[in-house]
Formats: structure tokens, C-alpha cells, sequence
């Protein structure tokens, strides 16, 4: 999937958990979803590898959804694979991967599911001042089902770091909040973004938009600053002789 | 009456030759030419080896540019390889060229509350020296409390601690004493031309009484309130404000005293004769100059009443809500009272009359966009985190040594905030979660912690009422480092040796 060319080298994931009824009309007793986390691992290459895993507070229903924004997804993968079976439908003109879980299955509380979005971002595409990108990810919550502990982990390809966060959802005020919502942090030399959110109810946003950038820094500030200092050191030897009233500071 | 003497006070007193918004050369000595030849080659070293160093795990990259930007202008700031002023420029310009901070919001610090605080407070302040009302102001104190510098000192830190307890304002306090210390110090021979001993005692002692002063009352700062409220959601303990009182007091006054009495002994040790007025015929005279000054003008009282009204605005800030339906801020309330002064016909100011340094001001906003940018791009919190991460505090560590760990870091992180607000939010929940993981009452560290919120005195950019104060010239950043370091490593002492003994008493500390 190219990036949107509306928001050039912006990606956007959109996605909606949808047909809230279908879940409740199955599972009559109240089913939340205790975590919701989402590992977004981005590539030089352009693609992403998506795994989210779901923690349940209760049984799976047989039938449910999860949200999902992509025309184009590859390696579709679900655990665990026995009596799980996952699909990307259209429900109700939004993007959504289906869930199934056999009746045999037994009770099922946790599963992970994988895939890769081939081409999400274009990293060879000039970038914006300052050598900067720019990244994003929301999730947009239109169901019932309630979160409990939303957790976003975004992994930068190697080489790339982040500049500055650029913009929390929802939003985060550092004169009022002590503690911040997202965690700059490294896994294995790659730069990770996480951001956790709580309780998430229906129509709640939450996501990350970056500004990331190459670690790679030029070379002509070493040499500009050494050859000032040189110069200086060479030139205004004079500061160190005693002069009358000295200079006005 | 036009004798020698009188002619002498006159010269010392004439705030035309000694403005603030001119800068005078300078003598330097052999040390201080060698920090100033070295300075510049050793900031940009200190720059090249942060920028350049691999991108520390959480830390963002603007966040790296924005502290080796600052580590830069520390030292060029302390150094004076080039003027302050000019150093604050080039950090801003860094900042934005390097994609550190946002340009809107770099030049955009020139609108900060705190910069017209300052404005105003020069505006106010220079209507007492032209009305004469400083003059008599400081003549009085001066005859009262007798002829030596120690007792002038002494005078001022019981000011300090009686203003500290109706006013939370600290950048109110400096502008209410700013136009009385200029007037002391040039009594007693100090001026930005010829700084001395004595105006850096005066001035740095002040600061300290106008900061840590406010630590003896909970109402004293805002951060004070709210690390009281972290405390209370975070570690639900209710602090009263006599609870905050009988702790804190003692320590403030015992750091006080010993202050006054180090200071002008090891810190910056005065010459007999700056410890006397520079006045010939000494207090007598100066009692004379007080009488001859005759009564109370006109134009005294109607200075003395914008100041009144500005400090009374500044006093009852809790009650305006009920009296106006909203609040007037600090800096609206002295911007009244500038207002007021530039009136025709009534007022007491002409512009060009003043006295507003506007280098320092300029010097205020890098300074000011270099502490904002720490904070906004997370590098502050960072540096804290990475700090009590490689102290590698664990389960089964003393209760002292994690007490003197907080107190010793809660106490120098200051050199890199400036806001308390800031510090208290980012340090005093990391103290009570820190207490928590290790099994300690959070009460018994955050408390001691909150009392380290005011020391804010080592650096010009610290605090609004060090920019104040800095803007007269009668110190250098060195100067302030020295006195601030110094007083601060006593300060950390006293809050221990008080944990051991006194918050022990109380019931604070186990």
C-alpha cells in the first residue's frame, strides 16, 4: 500500500473495531478488552510488520473483530493458529479483521495477530527541513468494547531516530501532567516510540505522530567548530593581556 | 549644604553615571582573562562532544541538540569569552538552526510573562531612585541598623522572611527590594562599574533571602503547594502548613545565619573599609543627609502610593477573585503600576527616565530558551531519569544514603531548571515513587525534597528573581555560581544533619 498522497510522507492508520452488536448479542455478559497493544515495526525497505496482541478480560466470543485500516496486507498470521481463524473483511464500509473462534477451542484469553503492510512508508522520498520525517499512527476506537490499558510500541528502522513528538492523542500537557504518556527507548540499536493509554471508550483517538530523523550527523559543524576555536585560540591572544578599563561585557 | 562628603554621597548615589541599561568597562583579573582566552575553545568542545555523541537511548534528537546547545552557553555564560547578552543570542540562533526548539517558540520567550515582570519591575523601581523615596528608604535602614554591611545583611534576611510569608511572589519580593539594594550598594562604593565585595555579598545574599525564604512557608511558592499536592495524591499524607512551618523554618533561618556569617568572610571576604559606608563623616553624615532631605515630597508619595497599590495587589492575589471575578497576575498588577507612573500631569516617569537594561533582557531570553527547551523537548527529565538510573538505588539500600541522594540531587538538579514548577513536577514524584519501591515512608523523602524546591540560587537563569537581581550588574555568573554552589552544598548538609535530627523529632524521618 503507497502512503496517502494527501499527507505526503505521512501514514495514517485508521482503524475501527466495528459491529459492536454482533459481540454483545453473542456475549451477553460484559467483555472488555483488558490490553490492547500494537508493535508497529518499520522497515528501510518500506513495509511494516504489525503484531497486536489482545488480552481478554473474559471469554472470546465466537465471532468479533479487530480494528484494521489497510487495503493491502501480507503474512496474515494469528496465535494461536488452532481454532482461531482470521480474515480481513469490510464491515460496515470500514476495514476489519474478523475473528473466529471455533467452539472447540475452549476458553480463549489472549491471541496475537501478524501481518505485514508492504510499502507503508517511502524512506527514500526527500525529506522535510532539517532532514526530517514525518510518522504517525492513530487508532480510532468506534465500538462499545471497552479497553482497559491501550499500549502502542512504534520501532524505527535502524539508522533513524526520533526528533521530537510531535503531537500525543489525546493530548499531553507537560505544565499539568507529571508523568509522560509516551517512552523514548532502543531494542537492539533500533529507536522504539511506546505511548499507553487507559480506558479507552467508544469514539476515543489515541496515537503518535513523530518526527523522526537519520542519526547520522554531518561532519562540517566538528570541522567549523575546531577550526573557530583554533583561530580564536591563535588570533585573540590578546584577552590575556591586562588592559586598563578592559573590554565592556 | 555642599561640602566634600556630601558631594561624595552624591556622586555614589547618582543613577545617571550608574545606570543599569549602560554597561561599563570592565577590569578583569589574570584568572578571570584566562577563563574568558579559554572559554570559547573549551564551549565549543563541550558542544562538539554532545552533538556528536550517538543518540543516548530516550533521549530525542532535538533533545540531544538542546543540551549541548545549553552545555555551550553554561560555559560561555560563566566564561565570558563573549558577552552574556551575545551568548544568549547565540543560543537561540543554535537552538533554531540546529533543530533544537521551534523558532516561534525561541523568539517567542521575549513575551514571557517573566521579561515584562522584569520590564515593570525596572519601571517601578526607577521611580523610587528618581523621587528619591530609595534614597530615603535605604538612609533609614542604613542609620537604624548601623553603620557595618553585617548588620545591613542581617536587616534584609529578616525583610526577606517577613515579606516570604505574605508574598508568594519571589519576583515580587526582588522588585520590591531592587531599588533599596541599589541604594545600599552604592553607599557602600558598589555600582555595576565598580562592583565590589560588599554588592556581591548584598545582592547574592538577597537573592538567597528572597528564594529560600520562601521555602520557610508552605504558601511561600507555588511549587511548594504543589509538592504538597503530589504528596497528598500520590502518597496520600495531608501537609499542614504549621506542619511545613516547624520544619522548614528552623532550617531556613539556621542556612540564613550561617550564610550571613560565611559569606562575607569565606565566599567573597570584604576589606575593612568595605565593610563601612564609602560615605566621609560615616553614619553621622548620613544621618545628616537623611535630615537634609527634609520632609516627604510629593512626588515620594505619589510613588510611594503606585507601590503601595502594587504591592497590596500583589499581597491579596487569593481575595481578587472575589473582588474583581478574576485574578490579577503579578505582572499585571506592576504593569498597573507602570501604567500609572507614565501618566501625564499625575504620573511620576518620563520613558527616556527608565532605567530598563535591556541587554539583560535579551541575555533573560536565551537563558529562558535554553531552560524552556530542555523541558519542552523531555532532555530535562531525561537527564534527572538517567541520573537516578546509574545511581542504581535498589532494595535493601540505607535510608540515609538514599535520603542524602535525594536531597544532594534534588538540591544541584536546579542548576538545569528554569522553573521550580517544572523541577517539583518532574523530581518530587520520581522521590515519592522511589520511596515506594524501596518500602521508605514517601513522607520521609518528599517532604526533606520539597524543602530543596526554592534553592534556586546558583545560575541567573534559575529563577525570575535571579534575572532581576543579575540585571544589576553587581555580579557575574561566576560570581553567582560560586555563592550558589557554596551555599547549596551547605543547604544539602543542613537538610541531612535536620533529617537525622530535627524531622527525626518531628516524626518526618525514622
Amino acid at each position: 500500500m503507497r502512503p496517502r498522497p494527501a499527507i505526503a510522507g505521512l501514514w495514517l492508520l485508521l482503524a475501527a473495531v466495528s459491529s459492536p452488536g454482533a459481540l454483545s448479542a453473542q456475549r451477553p455478559e460484559a467483555v472488555r478488552v483488558a490490553l490492547y497493544e500494537e508493535e508497529v515495526s518499520l522497515d528501510l525497505s518500506g513495509d511494516a510488520v504489525v503484531t497486536t496482541r489482545i488480552e481478554l478480560a473474559g471469554e472470546a466470543p465466537a465471532r468479533w473483530w479487530l480494528p484494521f485500516g489497510h487495503e493491502v496486507a501480507e503474512d496474515l498470521a494469528v496465535e494461536p493458529r488452532e481454532g482461531v481463524a482470521v480474515a480481513a473483511v469490510e464491515v460496515a464500509g470500514s476495514g476489519a479483521l474478523e475473528l473466529r473462534t471455533a467452539a472447540s477451542r475452549g476458553s480463549l484469553r489472549s491471541l496475537t495477530v501478524r501481518f505485514t503492510l508492504p510499502r507503508l512508508y517511502d524512506w527514500s522520498a526527500p525529506p522535510e527541513a532539517f532532514g526530517n520525517r514525518r510518522v504517525a499512527h492513530q487508532l480510532v476506537h468506534t465500538q462499545p468494547l471497552e479497553i482497559d490499558r491501550y499500549r502502542l510500541r512504534m520501532i524505527l528502522p535502524a539508522g533513524f531516530r526520533v526528533n521530537e513528538v510531535l503531537r500525543t492523542t489525546p493530548p499531553f500537557n507537560p505544565k499539568k501532567a507529571s508523568e509522560l504518556p509516551f517512552e523514548l527507548g532502543e531494542e537492539h540499536g533500533r529507536a522504539t516510540v511506546a505511548l499507553v493509554v487507559d480506558g479507552l471508550v467508544l469514539g476515543d483517538r489515541v496515537g503518535l505522530e513523530l518526527e523522526v530523523k537519520s542519526a547520522r550527523r554531518s561532519a562540517t559543524l566538528w570541522i567549523a567548530g575546531l577550526l573557530v576555536s583554533v583561530l580564536y585560540l591563535l588570533f585573540f591572544r590578546d584577552v590575556l593581556r591586562p588592559s586598563g578599563e578592559g573590554e565592556p561585557s | 549644604m555642599t561640602t566634600a562628603a556630601s558631594q561624595s554621597l552624591e556622586d555614589l548615589l547618582d543613577l545617571e553615571k550608574n545606570k543599569l541599561s549602560s554597561i561599563p568597562p570592565k577590569r578583569l583579573t589574570a584568572s578571570e582573562r584566562w577563563m574568558r582566552y579559554l572559554g570559547l575553545p573549551l564551549g565549543i568542545l563541550v558542544f562538539l562532544a554532545l552533538y556528536y555523541m550517538p543518540n543516548p537511548a530516550g533521549l530525542s534528537m532535538s533533545g540531544q541538540v538542546v543540551i549541548a546547545c545549553f552545555a555551550l552557553a553554561l560555559v560561555w555564560w560563566v566564561t565570558e569569552p563573549i558577552p552574556t547578552y551575545a551568548t544568549s543570542l547565540f543560543l537561540i540562533l543554535t537552538l533554531v538552526l540546529l533543530d533544537g526548539w521551534g523558532q516561534k517558540a525561541a523568539i517567542g520567550v521575549l513575551g514571557f510573562d517573566v521579561i515584562w515582570l522584569n520590564i515593570m519591575a525596572f519601571v517601578l523601581s526607577s521611580t523610587l531612585v528618581k523621587t528619591n523615596l530609595a534614597k530615603r528608604l535605604a538612609l533609614t535602614l542604613i542609620t537604624r541598623f548601623g553603620g557595618t554591611s553585617n548588620r545591613i545583611f542581617a536587616a534584609f534576611f529578616l525583610i526577606n522572611l517577613l515579606l516570604s510569608a505574605f508574598i508568594p511572589a519571589t519576583a515580587a519580593k526582588a522588585a520590591i527590594l531592587l531599588p533599596l539594594m541599589l541604594v545600599v550598594a552604592a553607599i557602600y562604593g558598589a555600582s555595576n562599574a565598580h562592583p565590589n565585595a560588599c554588592g556581591k555579598n548584598l545582592f547574592l545574599q538577597n537573592l538567597q533571602g528572597i528564594n529560600v525564604g520562601a521555602n520557610a512557608f508552605m504558601t511561600g511558592s507555588n511549587a511548594n503547594l504543589i509538592a504538597v499536592a503530589f504528596i497528598l495524591s500520590m502518597a496520600s499524607e495531608r501537609v499542614y502548613y504549621t506542619d511545613w512551618l516547624v520544619a522548614s523554618l528552623p532550617v531556613v533561618v539556621v542556612v540564613m545565619v550561617i550564610s550571613w556569617y560565611i559569606g562575607p568572610r569565606l565566599v567573597f571576604p570584604m576589606k575593612r573599609e568595605e565593610t563601612r559606608p564609602r560615605i566621609e563623616g560615616g553614619i553621622d553624615h548620613m544621618r545628616r543627609q537623611l535630615d537634609e532631605l527634609g520632609p516627604v515630597s510629593r512626588q515620594e508619595i505619589k510613588s510611594a502610593a503606585v507601590f503601595g497599590l502594587v504591592i497590596f495587589l500583589w499581597i491579596s492575589d487569593k481575595a481578587h477573585m472575589a473582588w474583581f471575578g478574576f485574578e490579577l497576575s503579578a505582572v499585571m498588577a506592576a504593569m498597573i503600576g507602570a501604567w500609572l507612573v507614565f501618566l501625564p500631569k499625575i504620573g511620576i516617569l518620563k520613558w527616556n527616565e527608565a532605567d530598563i537594561p535591556w541587554h539583560l533582557m535579551i541575555f533573560s531570553c536565551g537563558a529562558y530558551a535554553g531552560g524552556f527547551a530542555l523541558n519542552e523537548t523531555g532532555a530535562a527529565r531525561w537527564l534527572i531519569g538517567s541520573l537516578f538510573e546509574r545511581l542504581d538505588i535498589g532494595a535493601g539500600t540505607d535510608f540515609w544514603l538514599v535520603y542524602a541522594i535525594v536531597i544532594v540531587t534534588n538540591m544541584f538538579a536546579s542548576i538545569f531548571f528554569t522553573s521550580k514548577t517544572m523541577r517539583t513536577l518532574i523530581m518530587i514524584p520520581f522521590v515519592i515513587t522511589i520511596a515506594q519501591e524501596l518500602g521508605f515512608h514517601p513522607l520521609s523523602l518528599a517532604l526533606p525534597a520539597a524543602f530543596t524546591i526554592n534553592w534556586v540560587i546558583a545560575l541567573p537563569i534559575n529563577a525570575k528573581p535571579n534575572v532581576i537581581l543579575f540585571s544589576t550588574g553587581q555580579y557575574s555568573v561566576l560570581d553567582s555560581l560560586r555563592y550558589g554552589l557554596t551555599m547549596m552544598a551547605i543547604g544539602s548538609a543542613l537538610l541531612i544533619l535536620a533529617g537525622m535530627t530535627w524531622f527525626r523529632f518531628l516524626g518526618i524521618t525514622p
